[in-house]
């Protein structure tokens, strides 16, 4: 033989990971969304240092264009409201209150939904039945409504309004975990590892948890979305953060009665709502391309 | 006169960093009514070969040829409608997988029917009792219940009957069979290769047989071409090759066939040649079998061409009969 | 078939018994207001289940309450109010449609290239745009600005229709008044800009749908056996491939309910609109649990009926889980 078979190359396999970072990396659209949505994360963290003044301070200037007009000035950016607040500051820290809740949203509803899909798939019949009936209720409950009913009954307001938010985005969750759970239970190597004597803690770290981690991470993205929607659209509805607050739902309702005389304050909390969903809304999608899954 | 004459067919594939050739310059002649054996490793471009005569390739693909005669024609000075129709009037293919090759949404019937009508079929009732005469012809015993069913109401072999009367609802002079069984039971594939060749010789339509099977085209087939890694490597009369192989893939084929003649062993993946099918981005330099070929030589790192060998048929080795070369009709 | 309708049943019987035992766990814990009348109420007592069946049987008679609001039946007034909301998200869907289905089949036919990367990008706009902001923008430029399109409402004041079906442009064109064109013509362009707001979310969804759908199909098998059999373009891309297409798109065009009525509370209140929207907003804000108790269980059983239906639908548009037994 003239060419041994060492004269084809060994491709390396790339680890998982770094198979789905670089896979990321490549789609253009998806890394710019997340330059954004760090960014908006950023703005969030420093709000207090960035923002120029209290977003509850009234100036006298009230209904003040943003600064480009003719008639705006320099030191309000983008403007004043009808009391004269600062709305770059209000803005900023918007950001950051949207931001915050957002993520103690998902931070909840994720972990209750994962809980309670574990104990779905390992528990007996009769549980597992009344787990997701429940959860199919939920789903069956358009969110919205559901989360208005869950306001009307304890009364509207902020913490409200994100327990309702919350309960919305659980069953997804569930249904992830539980599936996930149950599909893995039946493979063979989940008994070998079983018979092998791992432990519970062992089969769950290694076998379950890697398999659904790419469907939860872009779970958590998409509930992510539609936690910073829905809590805006309560703000919006009035049933949600309560007036001096500087939430972007909020801000848009306070403003919608100005919408002709001073239609800014109306544009540009909804830039900063539709940017940051428009981001993370990406970002989700780039995650779901990157790490193979279906769509 | 011919009823197909391809000549240089090359085939690729479009990626973002260039063109991937994925069949290289294949040259293949089929004489009116003539049965041709295609055989060849999985990966070697027999059916992006097939794909390309009938014009199915999907946008990726790029194809280009000095010509491809079909019955009388150069499909290569069509437009692409003129193309279509033209092919579609003159030749059927059917595929691998009979259920995928069917719609799963429509029944037998009115999937038949839209055949019959768009090739000239007549009234409705005409139409009706053509599709059951061809499911006839193709041995279903209760035509007119397959009519009424799905594709997945019925068998892999059951489907694809059915997809062989679709084909021949068509009336084609040529029909390609790409594995037409290679998804079916064993003691079904003999079945439909019978059919096949049977409904061949009776309406003295060609017929292109592409398999993975050496043992299945021993006796069906008039002439048969070797493919390997998208090139054509021998092609030559049946008989010629079962008697004489004169290239080293070929002979390790018919030696992996352990008994000659037996259609129902199935020797397909039981190949000879230790190693793989390259891949197209690592092949290697000079002849492309050279890194598994027993025969190889000094001279392969050179790049053989197809050449005739008289009284023969067409070989791509060095090694063969050297004497005999006619360099005048040696691909270029 | 039959036994799939069965299977449907039961599931619909059940997913109403959860629903049941949902709003009745609530007039639990809030007994004080969710009392639907001095009937129901002699029938209270210490046993739940007791109870429970009560409960159901004063609503299977229709007696759901009155409104604190109005002091009307909550059940005659889910029946006064929805038709407006039945009408807008009816059209809205339509409009989602008849604008998604061909798009997304363009996008698919034109896989990769520039005119489907344009129309994905669109549809993740649309996607992550806030609709109670989308409706004001639109309402600024179109309405405000512009000045053509009405602001607000179903029709204009200058118009007095008689509610018979409660559909506005049936009701329009039953009128005998005789500006009834006119009036018709009228309530259409109340329309537009609703339609626009509460469509754009289940637009971007069916364009996406339909493409991968669309995608998926085209690149199939019995495509290619289609193609080789000479069939026309047209007939391959709306008979073979969008028949198949079909089943997921139906599949997402059922899960667009729940989206569209919390569409629905937002675009009704931009619009002041008089629907169900609206008048469960009223109700929350001057806490009138009666009407939201009636409000969730009309709203949610139709949730439900119209998810069994759209399951047994995709049973009929998909020949292999017709004929599962
Ligand atoms: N869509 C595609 N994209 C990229 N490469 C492709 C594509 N389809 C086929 N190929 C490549 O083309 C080559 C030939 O494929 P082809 O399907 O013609 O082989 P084959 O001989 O028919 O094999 P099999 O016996 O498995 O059907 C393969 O190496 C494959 O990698
Ligand atoms: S050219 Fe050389 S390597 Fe190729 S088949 Fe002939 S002998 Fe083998
Ligand atoms: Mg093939």
């Amino acid at each position: 033989m003239i060419h041994s078979p060492q004269f084809y190359q060994q491709s390396v396999i790339p680890s998982t990971v770094s198979r789905w970072t670089n896979n990321f990396l490549k789609n253009k659209l998806a890394l710019s969304a997340f330059v954004l949505l760090a960014l908006i994360f950023l703005v969030a963290l420093f709000a207090p240092w960035i923002a120029p003044y209290d977003p509850a301070i009234q100036f006298e200037n009230t209904k003040l264009p943003p600064a480009w007009y003719d008639d705006g000035m320099a030191r309000h950016l983008l403007g004043t409201d009808d009391l004269g607040r600062d709305l770059f500051s209000r803005l900023v820290h918007g950001a950051r209150l949207s931001l915050k809740l957002a993520i103690f949203v998902v931070v909840i509803a994720s972990s209750i939904g994962m809980l309670l899909g574990s104990l779905s798939a390992l528990s007996n019949v009769w549980i597992d039945q009344i787990i997701m009936r429940v959860m199919d209720l939920i789903l069956a409950l358009p969110s919205l409504l559901l989360a208005i009913v869950i306001v009307a009954l304890i009364g509207p307001g902020l913490p409200n309004a994100i327990y309702a938010v919350a309960i919305v985005l659980i069953p997804h969750f569930v249904l992830i975990t539980r599936n996930a759970i149950k599909a893995e239970l039946g493979k063979e190597y989940v008994t070998a590892m079983m018979l092998d004597g791992a432990t519970k803690v062992r089969l769950f770290t290694h076998s379950i948890l890697p398999n659904i981690l790419p469907s939860v991470i872009v779970q958590i993205t998409l509930a992510f979305s539609t936690a910073v929607l829905e809590i805006a659209a309560l703000g919006f509805l009035g049933l949600g953060a309560q007036a001096p607050y500087p939430e972007w739902g909020t801000i848009l309702s306070e403003s919608h009665a100005y919408i002709t005389i001073a239609p800014w304050t109306v544009a540009l909390p909804g830039l900063a709502i539709f940017f940051t969903l428009l981001s993370i809304n990406l970002v989700g999608e780039g995650l779901r391309d990157a790490m193979e899954l279906e769509q | 006169m011919h009823l197909l004459r391809v000549e240089n067919l090359s085939v690729s594939y479009l990626t973002e960093s260039g063109e991937v050739p994925i069949v290289d310059r294949m040259s293949i002649k089929m004489g009116m009514g003539e049965i041709l054996g295609v055989v060849g490793e999985s990966g070697s471009g027999k059916s992006m070969m097939a794909l390309a005569i009938m014009g199915l390739l999907s946008p990726k693909m790029r194809m280009r040829a000095d010509y491809i005669n079909l019955d009388g024609e150069d499909l290569m000075k069509m437009s692409v409608e003129d193309r279509a129709a033209y092919v579609a009037s003159k030749a059927a293919i059917i595929f691998q997988e009979p259920q995928a090759s069917l719609n799963p949404c429509f029944s037998i019937a009115s999937q038949l029917d839209e055949t019959i009508a768009f090739h000239g079929g007549g009234g409705r009732a005409d139409r009706k009792t053509k599709a059951l005469e061809l499911l006839d012809d193709v041995g279903i015993n209760r035509p007119d219940l397959v009519l009424k069913m799905y594709p997945h109401q019925l068998s892999g072999g059951m489907n694809q009957r059915v997809a062989i009367a679709m084909a021949l609802a068509c009336e084609p002079r040529l029909l390609i069979a790409d594995e037409p069984t290679t998804a079916l039971d064993v003691t079904i594939q003999s079945q439909i290769i019978e059919l096949l060749v049977k409904l061949s010789r009776a309406q003295q339509s060609g017929l292109m047989l592409i398999t993975h099977d050496f043992a299945l085209l021993s006796e069906n087939t008039d002439r048969i071409g070797v493919v390997y890694s998208g090139q054509l490597m021998e092609h030559a009369a049946t008989e010629n090759i079962l008697s004489s192989p004169h290239h080293p893939y070929t002979k390790a084929l018919l030696d992996s066939i352990p008994q000659l003649g037996d259609r129902h062993v199935k020797g397909s993946r039981l190949f000879a040649l230790d190693g793989n099918i390259p891949a197209i981005d690592q092949l290697p330099v000079g002849c492309r079998l050279g890194p598994r070929c027993p025969k190889a030589e000094r001279q392969c790192v050179n790049t053989p061409e197809l050449r005739s060998i008289e009284n023969y048929g067409k070989v791509r080795c060095h090694l063969a009969s050297v004497s005999s070369v006619n360099k005048a009709e040696a691909d270029s | 078939m039959t036994s799939i309708i069965f299977r449907q049943f039961l599931l619909l019987i059940l997913g109403l018994f959860t629903l049941t035992l949902f709003t009745f766990g609530i007039s639990q814990l809030f007994p004080d207001p969710l009392i639907l009348s001095d009937a129901h109420a002699k029938t209270i007592n210490d046993s739940l289940i007791e109870n429970y069946f009560n409960y159901i049987a004063f609503l299977s008679q229709g007696e759901w309450g009155l409104s604190r609001i109005s002091g009307r039946s909550v059940l005659d007034e889910f029946f006064i109010y929805f038709p407006a909301t039945l009408e807008l998200t009816t059209i809205a869907i339509i409009f989602a449609l008849v604008l998604g289905l061909p798009l997304g089949i363009y996008a698919a036919e034109n896989k990769n290239k520039w005119q489907d990367k344009l129309i994905v990008s669109t549809t993740l706009i649309g996607y992550s745009m806030p609709i109670f902001w989308w409706g004001m923008l639109l309402v600024l430029l179109f309405a405000l600005t512009l000045g053509i399109s009405p602001v607000a409402s179903r029709i204009g004041f200058e118009y007095d229709i008689l509610p018979v079906t409660g559909f506005m442009l049936i009701d329009t064109l039953l009128s005998d008044q005789p500006y009834a064109l006119a009036a018709f013509q009228n309530a259409l362009q109340h329309l537009v800009l609703p339609t626009i707001v509460l469509g754009t979310i289940p637009l971007a969804i069916f364009t996406r749908v339909t493409r991968s759908a669309m995608i998926d199909a085209l690149s199939s098998d019995y495509i290619r056996t289609a193609k080789a059999k000479g069939l026309p373009y047209d007939r391959i891309i709306w008979s073979h491939a969008l028949r198949n297409a079909m089943i997921p798109i139906v599949t997402v065009i059922g899960l667009q309910i729940s989206v569209l009525i919390t569409g629905t509370l937002i675009t009704e209140k931009i619009f002041a609109w008089p629907g169900i929207g609206k008048w469960l907003l009223e109700a929350v804000y001057r806490r009138d649990l009666v009407t939201l108790h009636g409000g969730l269980l009309a709203i949610a059983s139709l949730v439900i009926i119209v998810n069994i239906a759209v399951e047994v639908l995709v049973h009929l548009v998909n020949p292999k889980l017709r004929h599962k037994k």
